[in-house]
């Protein structure tokens, strides 16, 4: 299995202000430079990019320390 | 919290814990969680694997996941359908991938890896995402469901992760709840969340559903719950999550009762049914 590049892509959009910004500025260009194919590249320019915008906070948001640690679940039946 | 688990293990029947926060703990630590599980069922949960990936699965969590397996003894453990590093890079949390054949292949292959470590299948979990993953070739249902067929592993359906995505996209939660194989659900996670809004978003005015774990259950999800346990023959595990806003401990007892209502309305509907019974 060759590993996804989009994968690594989206890893580091979600990660990186700097890349996002510049991803925002330049959707398509910087896939490409990316080595997304042209195909991917015009794809990621269309994404939903409200929601890259949500989900890029919210991710920040978790490696900053809020959930995941001290979860408590309980459940029945 | 926990004293109040302590108190009530007459109206708690399973118990989840997530598995990275038992990691690297001590000997007696973990005979004392073997011991609560000799009074009721654990299940372990696993947040950072990454299963669902063209990256392999690293062999050091599935090796620490069967560790963790050999010292509670759980009736099982579930994952999630995300993924969370790749190229090198860590999310810090659980993101959808690309939905594509190429991510059902390897996410097939590290389950298969995962089996063959841990000892056994986990249940997979459906994640909650705020943004649709680009570069997808299906839809989430079908995507779900590529897996679940391909693995043989049973369905965590979190009804209120499937309620936000349904949400996000502008779906009928009811709709979109009946595009999964429910015929595969044996667990089910409830828990809440709350709109959130971006003044600075492309797209003025535009919000999303979060799955914040912050908040109740919501009704629709009740009724979620109601319509999948119609339609699930089998036995089911519901957990309750919640991850900090903590309510009294009775409210969250309030909210179980209201999740076995739910299940007994589907159940009586499923029985009622002269179709689902088996007379025509």
């Amino acid at each position: 299995m060759r590993p996804s590049r989009v994968e690594a892509f989206l890893a580091k959009l979600y990660t990186d202000e700097d890349f996002l910004g510049k991803f925002l500025r330049e959707p398509e260009i910087l896939s490409r430079k990316e080595g997304l194919t042209g195909t991917e590249a015009k794809e990621m320019a269309g994404m939903d990019l409200t929601g890259l915008g949500f989900a890029a906070d919210s991710f920040k948001h978790k490696r900053r320390g809020r959930g995941g640690k001290g979860r408590k679940r309980f459940g029945i039946l | 919290m926990t004293g109040g688990i302590l108190s009530n293990l007459d109206k708690i029947d399973v118990l989840e814990m997530v598995a990275e926060n038992f990691q690297g703990s001590s000997k007696g630590r973990l005979r004392s969680f073997k011991t609560l599980g000799s009074e009721v069922p654990l299940i372990l949960h696993g947040v950072s694997m990454g299963l669902a990936s063209t990256y392999p699965v690293e062999t050091k969590r599935l090796e620490g996941m069967a560790r963790l397996m050999e010292a509670l003894r759980p009736e099982t453990w579930s994952e999630h359908l995300s993924f969370v590093r790749a190229g090198g890079i860590e999310i810090g949390h659980l993101a959808a991938p690309p939905r594509t054949f190429e991510n059902i292949q390897g996410s097939l292959e590290n389950l298969g890896r995962a089996a063959r470590v841990v000892g056994c299948r986990p249940a997979l979990e459906n994640i909650a995402t705020l943004v649709q993953p680009p570069v997808s070739t299906m839809d989430e249902p079908t995507w779900v469901g590529g897996i679940l067929e391909g693995s043989d592993c049973p369905f965590l359906l979190d009804l209120h992760n499937l309620y936000a995505n349904a949400l996000n996209i502008g779906e009928d939660p009811l709709e979109y709840l009946e595009r999964f194989h429910l015929d595969r659900v044996q667990m089910v996670h409830l828990s809440g969340g709350r709109w959130i809004s971006n003044p600075q978003a492309p797209e003025p005015g535009a919000r999303r559903w979060l799955d914040d774990h912050l908040h109740d259950v919501p009704d629709p999800v009740f009724k979620l719950l109601e319509v999948v346990a119609r339609r699930t023959a089998g036995s089911l595990t519901i957990i309750l999550e919640r991850d900090g806003n903590y309510p009294s401990f009775e409210s969250l007892l309030g909210q179980l009762e209201l999740a076995r209502r739910a299940v007994q309305a589907g159940v009586d509907h499923r029985n009622s049914s002269p179709e689902m019974a088996g007379v025509s």
